[in-house]
């Protein structure tokens, strides 16, 4: 069973230059990798012995305003090792492969983040409204600069 | 503490007979008021106050009202919950079904206003009154039973207040 340090040590070993590790708690796997590396660092996860990652537990996307992060949280149940990866992708138009041929249950998360941020999933085959009412026509309501016609905004309380 | 609906006080027993003699218009208004068959309608928390104010604590019989699963048998709708954008056109569906008279309680503060999803949101309809007519609003996070009971005690002061030439007019004109 690989603790946390060599897991994260494996993954800049096999990857060099296109992930860096990041700290965000004590105990917490944290990697942020380049976005067009993503599809190849999930095949790695899941299929590498030591990892064996079979676990999806979320797909999230974090408007910071310059860029749009898409965070993956994997784990296994196998090897009992938690994950957090980063991904950054442009804010208008920005793009990243899909994992869903990988993880299977990746579709509806990126369907959703395709919904509310506007982000594309290259090679995902069903990339369609679920979320937002049926004649949804106002963009991508989780961006942080989102307006709509009844949207009221919290006054400032002092 | 039974509730009891009292007939009017005009209807006048004929002696020694078994037919009274009252207007039209008091019978079928105390009929009405006295048997709100409710439509089943809860998205959120306040149907679960709901539930509770139709089980024996509360106790919603009383009143003659019994929930019905499907709008063509439904008096009266407790709109009990938040109501998204996507969920609009459905309850406007369900409102078309059901048969004249019909009456809407909004139940709590999503349904009156948007209540705490009012600021900040893209998917929380800001009150069901965009969509159908309401008759009484409730407000309230969730209200609790008494609240809604006494909503239904408003109505009915309302359906028996209401005047036959109206009966068949739409009201939403």
């Amino acid at each position: 069973m690989l603790d946390n340090e060599t897991c994260i040590r494996t993954i800049l070993e096999k990857f060099p230059g296109s992930v860096e590790a990041l700290e965000l708690q004590p105990a917490q796997n944290a990697i942020k990798v380049a976005a067009e590396k993503i599809h190849e660092l999930f095949e790695f996860l899941v299929e590498n012995p030591d990892f064996k990652m079979n676990y999806l537990s979320s797909i999230a996307g974090v408007d910071k305003t310059e860029n749009i992060e898409i965070v993956y949280h994997v784990s296994s149940l196998e090897s009992k090792i938690k994950l957090t990866v980063k991904a950054v992708v442009a804010r208008s138009g920005g793009s990243i492969d899909s994992i869903q041929d990988i993880i299977p249950s990746a579709n509806w998360f990126e369907r959703e983040i395709w919904e509310l941020f506007g982000v594309e999933f290259n090679g995902h085959p069903n990339l369609t409204r679920f979320l937002l009412a049926d004649d949804w026509d106002q963009g991508n309501p989780m961006l942080r600069d989102w307006d709509g016609p009844d949207f009221v905004r919290m006054p400032e309380v002092n | 503490m039974g509730v009891i609906s009292k007939l009017p006080v005009v209807l006048q027993n004929i002696p020694g007979g078994t037919v009274v003699a009252t207007s039209l218009e008091k019978v079928l208004n105390v009929s009405r008021a006295s048997s709100l068959w409710y439509l089943l309608f809860g998205t959120a928390c306040c149907a679960i106050e709901m539930m509770c104010t139709g089980a024996s604590r509360y106790d919603f019989d009383r009143f003659g009202m019994f929930f019905r699963a499907s709008p063509r048998q439904a008096d009266l709708m407790f709109v009990a919950g938040t109501i998204s954008h996507k969920m609009a056109p459905r309850v406007k569906l369900l409102y078309e079904q059901m048969a004249e008279p019909r009456y809407v309680i909004a139940m709590g503060g999503c349904a009156c206003n948007g209540g705490p999803f009012h600021y900040d949101t893209y998917a929380v309809l800001k009150g069901i009154d965009k969509v159908i007519p309401v008759d009484v609003y409730l407000p309230g996070c969730p209200p609790r039973p008494e609240s809604l009971l006494q909503a239904c005690m408003k109505l009915q002061e309302k359906v028996k207040s209401e005047k036959l030439e109206k009966w068949s007019a739409d009201r939403r004109a």
